[in-house]
Formats: structure tokens, sequence, C-alpha cells
């Protein structure tokens, strides 16, 4: 089979010079974000790479990711078919054939069984998209059944058909061997019975065919979401190694511009994500705002600044934007209150396949509104007052911070004398729910002889709401202070009740160069129990069936998902129930990145159906690991089960350290 | 035009407050300060004027007090004024209204402000004699407890907040001096660059000597904590008891029922 080279030739290489020009202006415009290293650390970047790009490791994650493998792992034993394919159309005698028989034969089934995986997984794909297509799949820009979906796919499937339709005419022209290509074979049978050159002229059709839709579609591959399929695995390479909670900090000089108001002032990770995005719609799907109709889309955000990036204009080596980054412009832009509306949760982060960076980029945004514009929800302005002036969420004066020990005898940290500090932080301190924790743990620390003290007035807060909101400003100085004073004291060793203090003191406070061995008050009563020191006088069995909610903070953020449940379990002497999205899939309860301080004007509310869903249980505990979680569900609780008669009683919220203390107490 | 804005920093509400050992104002350790809320006001609302008027009008800001009130005139530079003055004094908390109020005339008088603002009060003496004293002494025309302002060709159209709910208009020329209420503005929250530009404003510093020539015209004799009354009463039982026995307490005790 040997094509026309005077008319294949020059379409190829028409082809191939279109597909580097829209590479290259894709890429110039990756090349206007602000630099950034992601080449550190190359080994396990690689490796990363193989297992998340290669090994489809997250795209496996949810049962459909299947038919994506797939195609996949298809299109990678297809790009050696492909790319003999065009190579042959040139040079016909530069073929497969050159290798040793057996290699090639090999190859021959591999690619032909490929094919019929891939077709057969490409109309399932369709399929779905006609007639079962998931909510998530649809959004404001793309719906499930959009035109350039099935483009996508009728290509593939185009090619495999084209592939088959070839292979099966020169079978049938005993120009291949049948036995190595059973589904051509297959399929030259259903083209004849046909003379000689009924078959040559089809084989001809088809290799056109295929030629034809080859190049079109790789020319349309940079325009439109399918260039994932050359972006995708590199920026499984350049994946944050970081938490990903922990933004980079900012340089306060006089002139510079803070946070992210234009899309060039994104780095180019960033805008090479939106090149990446391939509308999966995992994000959406996952996200607390999202879910209970907040203006806040993920999937959105990404697609917004992509249009931005793509709508601008160069001038010269110069930028300009077409719109506003951040207004309510539409597509393009992205509107203040879905910035305000994320709760950096990560859940978004944790379902991208490809590692796309959603939530960064709102706190990028973040920054920009507060530092530059001071635009924020006026509720914000007594936070960060509040927080800047006493060192508190509440306002509260900063000499009530130690109240909540009136009744227990409490040491000051002392470098040399106590082994750990615990730090209390703003809501174990001040909220007069927490303080109950605050008390229990404190009690389970001193039966288990644990050696710890308290910063008591000096104590500050850690300033994680400030950074989530983007007053990084703020933060610096808080984080500065803080991490001056755990210097000075010598501390190394921490105590947290509060996830939030947890992951700011372990993984933002390491950019300020102070590395402490941070431990969340699960862990610590786990190391604890398992060690012996932590002896309970009964087993707890009042609290009757508990339910156990993740907080995003320590699961999602900083992966510690069993401790909390081992601690229950060496309470109660069962292991909680789990609530159906759990551990990396749990959901938020709404509190997180600052959402806490604002009021949740819109949609319907975060906790109310995190807690309908744990309320699937029948719990008669709520069991949480963080106080804004402790918060949301108390609150939510209220609201659910005021006034109403409860036949089965009504469900209580604890903390794990009060579990835990409810063995403490004297056996009856 | 030339604007001046009086601030004083004061201690945060929230704390708790101690007599010092003279007994005659409070402990300043432990304590956490913060620009007077009125005096934040003043100086929203001559940044605002400022602005309204293309930038001309220049905007000094001025504190008396210890060093620590240089973090209060940072924050007033940072939400735009142009420039601080700091009349030094390690012993404000002792003057009376009225010497305060001498510092800031002898300071302003040969300076030709066309506008001044203070707050009605301060939140800590709260005597509410500095800005009408300051008027005084330099024969300004005043208003004070402004609960709205608007300025045009160099007349002043304001609202004061009266009692009982009222509010009375002015209306008077430049120059004057008026006193700011709650309700005025919302004092801005700086943006970063402009707290970057506030530190290479000018700050100037004046030691208290040079400005002050008045004696106390009253002197603080003795600060003390109210004196405790008996405690609450709480009622307990039956609704409709309850009900009857409020009704006795306030017949009894009070002038509502009579």
């Amino acid at each position: 089979m040997a094509p026309n080279i005077t008319i294949f030739a020059p379409l190829l290489a028409a082809s191939l010079l279109l597909f580097a020009w829209n590479c290259y202006r894709r890429f110039s415009l990756v090349a206007v974000g602000q630099a950034e290293d992601r080449f550190q650390r190359p080994a396990t970047r690689l490796w990363e790479m193989f297992r998340f790009a290669f090994g489809q490791k997250r795209v496996l994650s949810r049962p459909f990711g299947v038919v994506h493998a797939c195609i996949f792992w298809s299109f990678l034993a297809l790009v050696l078919a492909n790319g003999e394919f065009l190579v042959a159309g040139l040079v016909p005698s530069l073929n497969l054939g050159l290798l040793p028989a057996f290699a090639h034969h090999l190859l021959m089934l591999v690619f032909d069984l490929v094919s019929l995986l891939a077709l057969t997984a490409v109309l399932v794909a369709a399929g779905r998209r006609l007639f079962c297509p998931p909510a998530y799949l649809d959004s404001s820009y793309a719906k499930a059944r959009s035109p350039e979906a099935f483009m996508i796919l009728s290509c593939i499937a185009v090619l495999m058909l084209a592939y088959f339709g070839l292979h099966g005419a020169l079978i049938e022209l005993g120009q291949e061997p049948a036995g190595w290509m059973p589904i051509s074979a297959r399929a030259g049978k259903l083209l004849g019975p046909l003379s000689p050159q009924g078959f040559a002229a089809l084989a001809s059709f088809f290799w056109w065919l295929h030629a034809v839709v080859l190049l079109a579609f790789l020319n349309y591959l940079p325009l439109k979401k399918h260039m994932h399929i050359i972006t995708a695995i590199p920026n499984c390479f350049f994946k944050s190694l970081e938490k990903p909670n922990t933004q980079p900090r900012e340089e306060f000089k006089v002139g510079n511009s803070f946070g992210v108001g234009s899309v060039d002032q994104f780095t180019w990770k960033d805008l090479l994500d939106g090149f990446c995005c391939t509308e999966c719609g995992r994000c959406q799907s996952v996200c607390p705002a999202t879910a209970t109709g907040k203006p806040l889309n993920p999937r959105q955000v990404v697609h917004d600044m992509k249009a931005n990036l793509v709508n601008g204009t160069m001038d010269g080596k110069l930028f300009k934007s077409a719109q506003p980054l951040i207004g309510s412009q539409g597509e393009g832009s992205v509107a203040e209150d879905a910035i305000w509306s994320c709760t950096t949760c990560g859940a978004c982060m944790a379902a991208c396949p490809v590692f796309i960076e959603q939530m960064p980029k709102i706190v990028k945004m973040r920054r920009n509104l507060v530092e530059m514009q001071t635009r924020f929800p006026e509720e914000l302005l007594n936070l960060f007052e509040n927080i800047e002036g006493r060192s508190n969420p509440w306002g509260i004066a900063p000499t009530e911070r130690t109240k909540w020990y009136s009744t227990m005898d409490v040491k000051p940290f002392e470098a040399g004398k106590t082994e750990y500090l615990l730090y209390v932080g703003c809501a174990g301190s001040f909220d007069s729910r927490q303080k109950h924790v605050t008390v229990a743990l404190a009690t389970i620390l001193d039966a288990a002889g644990v050696s710890w003290g308290i910063l008591g007035k000096e104590e500050l807060c850690c300033g994680d709401s400030l950074r989530r909101l983007g007053n990084e400003y703020a933060f610096d100085k808080l984080a500065k202070e803080n991490v001056q004073l755990f210097k000075g004291k010598g501390i190394t060793k921490v105590i947290t009740q509060c996830p939030h203090c947890f992951s700011t003191l372990q993984n933002d406070y390491r950019q300020y160069g102070l590395e402490l061995e941070v431990l969340h008050h699960s862990q610590m009563i786990n190391l604890l129990i398992a060690d012996g020191r932590l002896q309970l006088n009964s087993q707890v069995k009042h609290l009757g069936n508990i339910v156990f909610h993740d907080s995003c903070y320590l699961g999602r953020h900083n992966d510690v998902y069993e401790a909390p449940r081992q601690a229950i379990e060496a309470a109660t002497g069962s292991a909680p129930a789990e609530m159906e999205r759990n551990r990396e899939n749990s959901f938020c309860c709404g509190a997180g990145g600052g959402r806490m301080w604002m009021e949740e004007q819109l949609g319907s509310r975060i906790n109310l159906n995190r807690i309908e869903e744990a309320l699937t249980a029948k719990p008669d505990t709520i069991c949480v690991s963080c106080p804004y979680c402790l918060t949301m569900f108390d609150d939510g609780l209220k609201d659910l089960q005021s006034g109403k008669d409860l036949p089965s009683g009504r469900t209580q919220v604890k903390d794990i350290a009060e579990v835990v203390a409810e063995g403490l107490r004297p056996s009856v | 035009m030339k604007i001046l804005v009086c601030i004083k920093q004061i201690p945060d509400m929230e704390s708790r407050f101690k007599v010092n050992g003279t007994g005659d104002w409070y402990d300043e350790a432990d304590l956490a300060y913060r620009m007077n809320e009125y005096d934040e006001y003043g100086v929203e609302q001559a940044v605002q004027l400022k602005e309204q008027l293309g930038n001309d009008p220049d905007v000094t800001v001025l504190s008396i007090g210890s060093d620590r009130v240089g973090e209060a005139l940072k924050k007033a530079l940072a939400m735009g004024c142009d420039r601080a003055v700091h009349v030094q004094d390690a012993d404000s908390g002792r003057k009376s209204p009225y010497q305060i109020a001498s510092v800031i005339a002898a300071f302003a008088k040969d300076k030709g402000f066309d506008l001044i603002f203070t707050g009605m009060q301060s939140q800590d003496r709260g005597s509410a004699q500095v800005g009408v004293t300051v008027a005084e002494l330099l024969g300004r025309t005043c208003a004070t407890t402004l609960v709205d302002f608007a300025c045009a060709d160099g007349v002043v159209t304001g609202k004061r907040e009266l009692e009982g709910g009222m509010k009375g208009v002015v209306k008077f020329a430049l120059p004057a001096l008026v006193t700011c209420q709650l309700g005025l503005n919302i004092p801005r929250y700086p943006t970063l660059p402009n707290i970057m530009k506030a530190k290479k404003k000018e700050f100037v510093v004046v030691p208290v000597a040079e400005l002050l020539a008045a004696e106390p015209m009253t002197v603080t004799e003795k600060l003390y904590a109210p004196t405790k009354k008996g405690g609450g009463i709480v009622l307990e039982g039956d609704m409709a008891d309850m009900a009857d026995r409020l009704v006795g307490i306030l017949k009894d005790k009070t002038a509502v029922l009579r």
C-alpha cells in the first residue's frame, strides 16, 4: 500500500507546521505567567508522573475512569502505530516490517487488539454522555452532550474503524497476515467479497480517511480541551510537591503588586493548568460550594482563567487582557462572590486527575482583593481588626486567653522542664464550647503523665484564617511574631487540638524557617494509648452510635485519617461508623478558608448538607476533631432538631478528646 | 486646602483595666492600643474629602503621646493622610483636656489649616472637650458630633446628632473645626501598597515642651472602679407565677407601673 507521496508529503508538512504553530501560540501564552520553580526533586516528579499520568492512578479512583484508562493506554500503544503510519506514508520502506518477524507480529496483534479496546471504550463513553450523563459533566460553558465531546469521540472511533478497514483490505489482498490481526481479518471479511481492485480501492480509501482524520485531529488538539493529551502528562510532572494549602510567601516591597488581579500575574504553572483541564467535572462534583448552589465552581475558575488568557492579545512581549480577571463580566472573569465562596477544603485538588491547582488560584485572587483593593465581605473587616489588634478572631481581650483552666493547675511552657507545648489555639481559649475540649485534652495529658505547658497570655493566633482569606501581609506579621516566640522559648514539640493550627504551625511556618514536631491531639492520644501510658477506666458506651467526620485540614490536607478513628475505637471498643463521603472524599463542614467568619447568604448551607449525610447513619453522637467542625455541626444540629419531637433522641456533637476523656471517669 | 486631623491612641476597650499606682489614671501595662474610634472617622472623612477634591488638600495627622502613638499615626498615613506630627509626651494621659487642646492650638495657630477634624471624644477619658476647646482657642467655627459631612466651594453642610434621635443640619464656611460621631462613615482598611507608601511619608516629631504653655485648669483627683451594687434577681419557676412576681417587683422598686 503506497499512497500518493506528492499529495501526502505537502499535506503532512503543512499539518505539522500548523500544529507546531498552534502549540507555539498556546505555550507562548503559558510563558506570559510569572516564574515558579517546579523542577526541584526531579526523581520524585518523574515517579509521580509515572504513577499518576501513565498509571492513571487518580483517573481510576472513580469507576468510570477505567474507560479513560483504556483509551489512554490504547493511545500510548497506537502512538507507535500512527508514527509508523505517517513515516511509512512518506517512505514506504521504513516500516515496522524491518523489525524481527516475531516482534512485528506481536506489535500487529497488540495494535489490532487495543484498537478494538479503544473503539469499545469510546462507544461506551459516547453512550454515557448520551444516555446517562452525570450532572457534573454539565457546566455553564460545556454540556455533557456537547458537540465537541462527540466530535472527539467520533474522531477516535473513525480512526479505529479506518484502521480495521485498511488492514482488513490489505489482509484480503494477501499483503498482511490474517493470523496476527484477528479483528482486522474479521473486518476484511465484512468488506468483501470484492475484486482485488475493489479491495485496493478500499485500502486506499481507508488509508486516506485515516490520514486525513489523524492530521485533522492532531491540529484540533491545541485549540480546545483535548490539548490535555499534550499537557496532562507534564502537568503531573510539575504537580505541587508541597502541601496544597501552603501558598508561597509574598515579598512586601514598595512597588510590588500583591496577589493575582490579572491573568499574567499567575505563574506559568497556573496557566498551564488551564490547558490541562479536559472538563471531566470531578472538581465540580466534590466542591461544597458548588454542591450547595453557591456561585463558585472550581472548574469554572480554571476555565475563566484560560478564557481570559486566550482572549488576550500579545503586543510584542507584553500581554494585554481583553477583560478583567476578577469581576462579573461573565466568561473569562471570575466573580468576587465565587472567590469568597471557597472553603479551601482542597476537595477539588484531591479530585483532579491531572493535578490542576484550583484552590491556590482562588487564594491568590483573594490576596489581590484584600491587599490591593481592600474589597472583601464586610464581616471580614472586624475579623481582620480583631486578629491584628487582639490576636484572636472574636476580638476578645487577650488577657482572657487563660480563663479556660480556672479549675485546673496548668503550667507555663519552660524549655528543658516541659516536653510539649499545648498550643491551645483561639477556639480552645475563647470559644465556650471548645473550652470543654481543651479541658478534656488537658485531663487526658495529665492522666497519661505527659509533661506539657502552655504559652498562656503570650499565645497568639496562628493566622490560618488570615492566610486562607488572602490577608498575607497580616499573616506574615503574625507568623514572624509566632516564629520568634517559639524559637525564643525553645519550643520543638507542639500539641494542637485544631487542625488549622496544626497545619499552619507544621506547614506554613516551615516557610519561615521554623521546623516543629506538631501532633494533632488525635495523634497524641493515639500515641499515649499505644504506649500504654493512657489507661482508661471504662469503656465509653453511653455516647451510643458514633459517626466520625473528617476535618479537611487534618485529613485531606495532612493525610491524618486513622489516628482519630483509632482513638475513638480505643475509647469505645468499636470503630466509628463512616459517612458515605469519608477520608479523602470527606465533605467540608463549611467553615474552612475563613468561611467561619463570614455570613453564608448564597445557596443552601454547607453544614446542613453534611449533617443530613451524617444523620443517615442514625448516630447518637457525631464525632469531630476540629473546633470549626464542632461549631458548624452544633449550629446545624440546633437548626435541624430544635422544636422537633425526636423519638430516637437528639444527636450530639463531641470532639474525640471528649469521647476519650469520658473513659477516664471512675468506673461505676 | 490644608486639613488637620487630630487623633488619639487609646487602649483596646476589651482590655481589663487597672488603676495605676498614683490612683489618678489606668495602669498602662499589658494593654493593647489602637486608634480612637471617633478619630478614625475623622481620618476617613479627611481622606474622602482629599479624594473628592482631586487630591489637592494636604492632610496632616497629629497625635500626642509616648512613642507607641507612632503606630496610630502610621495607620492614618496608610489610610491616606500626607504627613504625620508626633507630639512627644510620655505623660499625656495625665494632661487635662484643656492642656491637650492648648498643645494642638499652639501647633495649628500659624499653619493655616482650613479644616480641622477631631473625634467627638476619646474612648478612654471621654471628656469631649478637646475638639471644642481647640476651636475656641483658635477662634474657629465649630460643629460637633457630625454624622454626615459634605463640603463644596468652601462651605460645609453637616448633620449633627442631637438628643432623642433628632438630627440638626448645619451650614458654615471654612475655616472650621468639626468633631466626628459614629455613623459618619466606615473607616477604610488600608491597601497594602498604601501601607508601604506610608512608611516613606513625612513624619515629624515635636517635643511637647515646645508647644505646652498652659497650666492644667482641672486635675484628676482619683480614679476608681464603680462600687458594686447588689446582684440581680433571677426568677425561676412557673411562667405565670414568674410574671406575677415580676409585676410586683416593678411596682415596688421602679416607677414604670405607677
